[in-house]
């Protein structure tokens, strides 16, 4: 009997409810406009609509939409308007994100603000052009993806020119690429898969990344404030990483991650002696480093190859000889100083890991 | 392609500020707000790296404020959890013989809003203390003998009664999250007169850190170089500080002189990039940061009396009394705010006295009572006092009835509490508006956290109402659009 019990126990499915805040409306109510925002001065009836400026404002709500009590329909209507093909805004919009975050910065640089206050786009036309693509690719994002990166615009180099430099130092016709620093979760992202422990598995719950015991104490509950992943999960991208406002990812807040209580459209990017701190002494870069010689060690025993492979992988593009002899003089300098082998290639991999070319996009 | 020419930089060249935020969007790097404080006349010398060549524009370069300053650093002494006015500072002898008795008297804290309720008499006497006779609980017979030096403000009040939103009220004036904190809008006017210390350092409790961890040292929405660092005042003082995995500083040196040499070649094609240059120092600025930052840590140096004043060595008093030395130490090396708190976690691990007000009281009060009187007179005795100023004080205070039917616990009370100020400029030995007569709310020049801001403010040699940070369109300010006043009778 206990026996079944036990089993009994093991097979029983945890069914876990999931809530997401909603809003709920009591019927359809009247809304007026109150006169100098006074509640007892009642003036004209307010019907919902859109704004002038893009389009038909008219908002009719079909009859069906509503549903008693539960909904007048509203926000169905309103939906359907955000999604339609004929508002440009909503394509728009995301067409610049998705822009932005290939280039550094949007067609329209205030992402966040298309209105008057905003800036005016660098090129209208093609902004125009990639929110109809957006709308008659079924919205598909993965497709515009790839429509931009295989663009000649993304492809170009960013090396400068006199002329370029002179005429548009500000860049603002994409002359050439801009250069960038990772963002935060791609400088995380781009380490795991550097070492070849970045876990692609997609969905589902948030993951918790190992945080120094100094972060943790910072929260008013020191052992509840944060949890464990398995390392398989802990390796996930850094989209997984569980976001608590009062406790920010110790990596990701150190790369000008975005703040958490406010929107952001575009992120500061600081350099700040911090993050080097981060980047030489932290466990997870030591952690990394480790993995990443291991994973040279697997591939062959030669230094020198192990140099140029540790080079290939973190520039994607062949060592060149100084590389390779400046990291085996590293090697052969910390070997010679009494350090092991395997130290030594550890020590020259957290030094990849540090490369302004790995951390930086051309 | 080696020797470009660097662009002009046309965002200070040719626009003005505000256009220059528009045109980026409200989001722009560190180098660029440099330069456009620059531009501002806002800003002192041009810093080199380590290397003395790699120019690198540190974003907390030390910087003059617009207006003649009394204090140079700030030194926040947190009694997280609201400490009880009428027990501490706050003298109300006609409240002793009400003890027990039921009253008439508007409350509201975390129990909600009451019209009356049982009377929880001081729980402590009072004694007079120096030439201004102050009244002060026998919970700080040390302090009380520094209050010739103090400026006691009894008619404080704040937004929020509940301790989330009263932290953020106290540490950035505002009781929603997402505003850079105090020490964030410091460190934004002046810059830190030491780069190899962070400009804004926080001391948590042993326990923890308060309610809503990170948020109360928060850059809000200036950049990250603003906020507060988390600092221990023993062991490794920095998160990351030290080397990993038994790396010597000699091994360091040569690994970061081959990184050089990598970084380097990829500058070379790329110079008309100051991002990447400037990361390049950035490692030389750490590498002088683990050099300078253990010694502010490392207490050898101090001699055993100084020890002794702070109570160091002794049980109670040793935690907050490193970090009171250890905020001295930071001030001689330059760091602009310093946040110790008192208590951190929850309940009866701070201030919040709700259950049993002598036990909680005294043990808060007697951890912190020494280091504190020590640290006004180990700053005076060195001549920083005058430039140092010292503010003490919780999120609120607590009510002059009891929370519960038995016991001697108070709810919070955002009506009317104390804090002190002292130092930086600030009069010694005054008091400044007053509670009813059983403390329960302000009567008399009522004080906002705005003026205690404006105050701080002011001391630093800023107008409160001028200093601004743009964005979302609005010049914003640690006081507020709507602006405040410093506390004038005790400058």
């Amino acid at each position: 009997m206990n026996q079944q019990l036990v089993t009994l126990e093991q097979q029983k499915i945890e069914v876990k409810e999931e809530f997401a805040m909603a809003v709920a409306e009591r019927g359809r109510q009247k809304t007026w406009v109150l006169a100098r925002g006074n509640p007892q001065l009642q003036g004209e009836e307010v019907n919902p609509s859109f704004p002038q400026i893009l389009g038909d404002p008219e908002a009719n709500i079909p009859e069906g939409y509503g549903n008693g009590n539960q909904t007048t329909g509203k926000r169905r209507v309103l939906a359907e308007w955000i999604a339609s093909p004929k508002n440009p805004m909503t394509a728009k919009v995301m067409a610049n994100r998705m822009w932005q975050h290939h280039f550094g910065r949007g067609i329209v640089r205030s992402s966040n603000n298309f209105g008057f206050l905003g800036d005016e786009p660098t090129h209208p036309e093609l902004l125009n052009w990639l929110a109809a693509e957006l709308i008659e690719g079924g919205w598909t994002l993965k497709r515009m993806h790839k429509l931009i990166m295989m663009s000649r615009t993304y492809q170009m180099s960013s090396t400068g020119q006199t002329a370029g430099l002179k005429a548009d130092p500000n860049n603002d016709l994409l002359w050439r690429f801009d250069m960038r620093r990772l963002a935060a979760e791609e400088i995380r992202d781009s380490i795991l898969n550097l070492t070849g422990q970045l876990n692609l598995k997609m969905g589902g719950p948030s993951i918790y990344t190992e945080i120094p015991a100094e972060v943790a104490r910072t929260a008013s509950r020191p052992g509840a404030a944060w949890g464990r992943s398995s390392k398989e999960d802990a390796a996930r991208r850094s989209v997984y990483i569980f976001v608590k406002r009062s406790l920010h990812e110790p990596f990701l807040a150190s790369f000008d991650w975005a703040d958490t209580d406010n929107t952001c459209d575009v992120r500061f990017v600081t350099t700040v002696p911090t993050q080097t701190l981060t980047m030489l002494n932290s466990k997870f870069l030591n952690d990394s480093a480790e993995v990443l010689a291991t994973r040279l060690q697997g591939n062959s025993q030669n230094i020198s190859e192990q140099v140029s492979r540790a080079i290939e992988l973190a520039t994607s593009r062949p060592a060149t000889d100084a590389d390779i002899s400046d990291g085996v003089k590293l090697i052969n300098t910390f070997q010679q100083g009494g350090m092991d082998a395997n130290q030594a290639l550890q020590r020259f991999c957290l030094l990849v890991l540090n490369l302004n070319e790995f951390v930086y996009l051309d | 392609m080696a020797n470009i020419e660097k662009p002009m930089n046309t965002f200070c060249g040719q626009t003005s500020r505000r256009e220059f935020l528009h045109q980026v969007g409200g989001g722009f790097t560190s180098l660029a707000l440099t330069g456009m404080m620059a531009k501002d006349g806002f800003l002192a010398n041009q810093a080199h790296a380590a290397d003395g060549q790699t120019p690198w524009d540190n974003p907390l370069k030390p910087k003059n404020p617009p207006l003649p300053a009394k204090a140079k650093h700030v030194i926040f002494l947190f009694m997280y959890g609201g400490p009880s006015q009428v027990d501490t500072f706050d003298y109300k002898p006609k409240m002793y013989p009400l003890d027990g008795k039921t009253i008439e008297v508007k409350t509201f804290g975390r129990g909600g809003k009451k019209n009356g309720g049982r009377v929880v008499g001081p729980k402590w006497q009072f004694k007079q203390y120096g030439q201004c006779g102050k009244h002060v609980s026998d919970l700080f017979p040390h302090l009380g003998q520094q209050s010739d030096k103090i400026a006691y403000l009894h008619s404080m009040t704040a937004d929020s009664p509940i301790h989330g939103s009263a932290m953020l009220m106290m540490n950035s004036g505002h009781v929603l999250s997402g505003k850079p904190s105090l020490g964030s809008w410091v460190n934004y006017g002046l810059g830190s007169e030491n780069e190899n210390l962070p400009g804004y350092v926080v001391m948590l409790d042993p326990t923890g850190g308060p309610i809503s961890g990170a948020k109360n040292w928060t850059s809000g929405y200036m950049p990250a170089a603003f906020q507060g660092v988390t600092v221990n005042a023993s062991g490794t003082p920095i998160l990351d500080l030290k080397n990993a995995r038994g790396m010597s500083q000699q091994e360091q040196r040569t690994m970061l002189d081959a990184l050089n040499k990598y970084n380097g070649r990829h500058l070379s094609d790329r110079t008309d990039n100051s991002n990447l240059s400037a990361r390049i120092a950035s490692y030389e600025l750490a590498y002088k940061m683990q050099m300078s930052a253990p010694e502010a840590v490392d207490f050898d140096q101090e001699k055993e009396h100084v020890k002794a004043l702070y109570g160091i060595g002794e049980q109670r008093t040793d935690d907050f009394g490193k970090k009171c030395l250890l905020a001295r130490r930071l001030v001689e090396r330059g760091v602009r705010f310093i946040q110790i708190y008192s208590g951190g976690n929850h309940n009866d691990a701070n201030w919040d006295a709700h259950g049993d007000l002598v036990k909680n009281h005294s043990y808060h009060a007697g951890n912190t009572d020494k280091p504190i009187a020590g640290l006004l007179q180990d700053l005076e005795q060195r001549g920083l006092l005058d430039e140092t100023l010292i503010v003490w004080g919780g999120e609120f205070g607590r009510q002059p009835t009891a929370e519960y039917a038995k016991g001697t616990g108070r709810d919070h009370n955002s009506y009317g509490f104390t804090m002190w100020m002292a130092g930086g400029g600030i009069k010694g030995g005054v008091s400044v508006g007053q509670t009813d007569e059983i403390g329960s709310k302000a009567v008399e020049n009522r004080f906002h956290v705005k003026n205690l801001h404006a105050t701080i403010l002011t001391q630093l040699g800023f107008d409160p109402n001028q200093l601004s940070y743009f964005y979302r369109g609005l010049d914003q300010r640690l006081v507020g659009v709507e602006g405040a006043e410093p506390i004038s009778q005790i400058i």
